[in-house]
């Protein structure tokens, strides 16, 4: 009986290696080369890292959700340039944790928005689709021009980002790295919150404005 | 040996080891415990009074 | 009950009944949810001005309830049911295995709460935080130790096929859950993903095809081999190509998660493996319906009279076309047409009401009236209404996806003869908005069918013990 069952226990033991190696395969395979290609971990020359307010901006397009109507990704397709700008390469997402590349688009792409529409425009949208495009489906955020934006963890955004992109930033003439923060910029991060004015008319700046200057920020790295 | 001759390897590993598990699991020895394995899960019943003989899977698939 | 010797064994039912009602209920959850985005995209105005009734934050809450809620729910019910019946051996694992049902429900009410509050990853189908991805890893660990130790004390010497499935699902999610899940955390409420751009798309796309793969498919498979052959009253068509099949869709499956990024940014040859991948998996999938639906072979009569066979059989079906659609949609120049649009939602839609909820439908009204000490269930009618009412549903629901899914992409391309674009984006939406509207009444349907089912359920469960016969079926 013993015997017996210590055979049971080996076919356990080879079903959960066999399994292992017949999933890990393809993952190694697929991955492992990217962390290495130089395709994946360069910066395109041009690209900058986001100030503070666009910093929080972004947190609010992901907080919101809208990558779940909007890509940015613009794909090598004729059309599509056409439509949207050129096409988007790895080196403009380097920097980006995490990609907000998106797989439906609900509304129109958003990789190269940036300049396309005045801030004026994006607060009317944001506040009120319809008004400026009366057949959309968008629903209105008008929230966003009602909550405060603060600046508190703009500082530790910043050094989380320098550690993250360490081996992937951009390299001065020695080649030596240089972090996407210096310290200056992490000692004052945000501190120009208190002097930009408010597109709502608000005292100080609100979720609306950190997610316009996000939005404006999109794409300019090619265009 | 470049990566190109790396994946041709492994292809043909792969596909050799696929060759191994149809072999093995369409070898005619193995039939009856198939069927068995396959009839097991009516050992149990305890309201059915229906499959009291064992039934073949098919013989050609 | 009757001369049986061998039901002595006191199985553990209780995890199973447990897990069995809440799959019935987060499906009503999961695609009432469903049916309320499908009305905020014809009727914006829905969202009432609130953040968290908006449209974007109600979209992975849906996705997560019928995944991670319905889905997984059912899979843990007729795994932890399997597993038992065919190792003739009571659950392993003592207090460990309440814990995988109270930790399962822990998670899904964070997800209820945290998802509509916005705090999310943005990584589809894994968009709870970190602290909730710990609890999810723990539980699932958990659920491994249960699943395998009672492998390991199983008092049969083989191992029936659909614990191979289902072992192979709770290892590999286990692996892409932690995997696609590295952050780095900011606060206890927001993080950012380890990985950078690129390589974080490959990642997502690993694990999100993979969770339909092993998830959505290799674990629902357990669930057809044992419920199908059951249901029949016949043993599985093939045992052997049962054996091909698995070895051939675990190994393969794990490679197509690149053709949810063709023509993006992500390098060409990882594109083109990904795609050369996703068109072989044809085969092994096919393996697996047709062994399914040839198991009812000379035994066809008894799709007349037994509506809970039907929902298996028809869920084969669906299964059977969502997966030569998705290899269709792997190949690269379909994809151009086919990607962003809503032929994307179709295709899942006819996966996952089609093959994962419908397999899942049968299987629990096979389940209940064992669980609870009856022939059959409280009604046989309202199974078979229901089973209209869901299989009406996702017709009515994929047709409209298909229809607006390849107008969207014509759209998207048509360029006049001086080359440029013929329509706006925004012409495609308008263009769209009668088949959200079709959309919506399919979505309406499958939730009725699920409320009948609840009440099925729980007129059965409230019924006096074994007073619910099974009827003489009229040969």
């Amino acid at each position: 009986m013993q015997n017996k069952h210590e055979k049971f226990e080996k076919h356990l033991g080879w079903f959960f290696t066999a399994t292992i190696a017949a999933i890990s395969i393809g993952g190694l395979v697929e991955i492992t080369p990217l962390f290495f290609q130089k395709e994946t971990t360069t910066p395109v020359e041009s690209l900058r890292p986001y100030t503070a307010l666009e910093m929080e901006g972004r947190d609010i397009y992901i907080r919101e959700g809208c990558n779940n109507c909007h890509s940015q990704m613009i794909r090598p397709l004729r059309a599509e340039t056409e439509r949207y700008g050129h096409y988007s390469v790895a080196g403009e997402s380097v920097w980006e944790h995490p990609f907000l590349w998106g797989s439906k688009r609900t509304g129109p792409d958003l990789a190269r928005v940036g300049g396309r529409y005045s801030d004026d425009w994006h607060y009317a949208h944001l506040m009120d689709p319809r008004s400026v495009v009366p057949q959309s489906n968008m629903p209105s955020y008008k929230w966003l021009a009602e909550t405060p934006v603060s600046n508190e963890l703009s500082a530790a955004k910043m050094e989380l980002f320098n550690g993250l992109t360490k081996n992937r930033s951009h390299k001065d003439e020695n080649g030596n790295p240089i972090p996407l923060y210096s310290s200056d910029d992490i000692a004052n991060a945000g501190s120009e919150f208190k002097t930009t004015k408010s597109i709502t008319g608000k005292e100080s700046l609100t979720e609306m404005d950190a997610l316009i200057a996000y939005l404006q920020s999109l794409g300019h790295a090619l265009k | 040996m470049d990566y190109g001759t790396l994946r041709g390897i492994f292809t043909v590993l792969i596909f050799v080891l696929f060759i191994i598990i149809v072999l093995w699991a369409y070898n005619k020895n193995r039939k009856s415990s198939f069927d068995e394995a396959a009839n097991s899960i009516f050992d149990d019943d305890n309201n059915d009074n229906v499959n009291k003989d064992k039934q073949e899977t098919n013989n050609n698939v | 009950m009757s001369q049986s010797n061998l039901t002595e064994i006191d199985y553990n039912y209780n995890v199973v009944r447990q897990f069995t009602v809440m799959t019935v209920i987060w499906g009503i959850v999961g695609t009432l949810v469903g049916v309320l985005i499908a009305a905020q995209l014809i009727w914006p105005a829905l969202n009432f001005d609130t953040p968290w009734l908006t449209y974007s934050r109600l979209r992975p809450l849906h996705t997560n309830a019928v995944i991670f809620a319905f889905g997984t729910s059912a899979l843990f019910a007729t795994s932890y049911y399997v597993v038992q019946r065919t190792c003739k051996t009571a659950l392993f694992g003592g207090k460990l295995v309440a814990f995988t049902f109270w930790g399962w429900q822990a998670v899904i009410l964070s997800a209820v709460v945290t998802l509509p509050l916005g705090l999310t990853s943005s990584k589809e189908y894994a968009e709870l935080e970190w602290p909730i991805d710990i609890l999810i890893a723990v539980v699932w660990i958990s659920y491994a130790i249960v699943f395998f130790g009672t492998l390991l004390k199983r008092k049969t010497s083989h191992i029936y096929v659909a614990n191979w499935f289902f072992g192979g699902f709770i290892i590999t999610v286990a692996v892409l859950h932690i995997g696609n899940s590295m952050v780095i955390p900011l606060t206890l409420t927001k993080s950012y993903s380890l990985y950078p751009g690129a390589i974080d798309a490959m990642m997502q796309w690993w694990y999100g095809h993979n969770a339909v793969g092993f998830l959505l498919t290799a674990g629902f498979l357990g669930m057809m081999y044992y419920f199908v052959p059951k249901q029949a009253e016949r043993p599985v068509y093939s045992y052997r190509l049962s054996i091909v099949h698995f070895w051939a869709l675990v190994s393969l499956y794990i490679w197509a998660g690149p053709h949810h990024l063709h023509y993006t940014a992500l390098p060409d040859w990882t594109q083109s493996v990904g795609m050369v991948m996703s068109i072989v998996l044809f085969l092994p999938s096919w393996g697996g319906m047709i062994n399914g639906i040839m198991t009812l072979s000379g035994a066809w009569h008894k799709l007349r009279h037994d509506p809970i066979l039907r929902f298996l059989i028809v869920s084969l079906s669906f299964y059977g076309m969502s997966t030569f659609e998705g290899p269709m949609m792997a190949i690269k120049s379909v994809n151009a047409l086919s990607h962003y649009t809503d032929w994307t939602v179709g295709h899942v839609h006819s996966g996952a009401l089609g093959w994962v909820a419908m397999v899942s439908i049968g299987a629990m009204y096979h389940l209940i009236p064992v669980l609870f000490n009856q022939g059959r269930m409280y009604s046989i009618k309202l199974i078979n209404v229901h089973f209209w009412l869901h299989t009406t549903g996702i017709v009515l629901y994929i047709v409209a996806m298909w229809i607006s899914g390849v107008m969207q992409g014509l759209m998207w391309r048509a360029v006049n003869t001086d080359g440029t674009l013929t329509y706006s984006f925004v012409e495609s939406l308008q263009a769209s908005y009668p088949f959200y509207f079709i959309r919506f009444v399919g979505g309406v349907l499958v939730v009725t069918g699920f409320l009948l089912m609840a009440y099925n359920m729980f007129k059965t469960i409230g019924a006096k013990d074994g007073s619910l016969k099974q009827e003489a079926i009229a040969a």
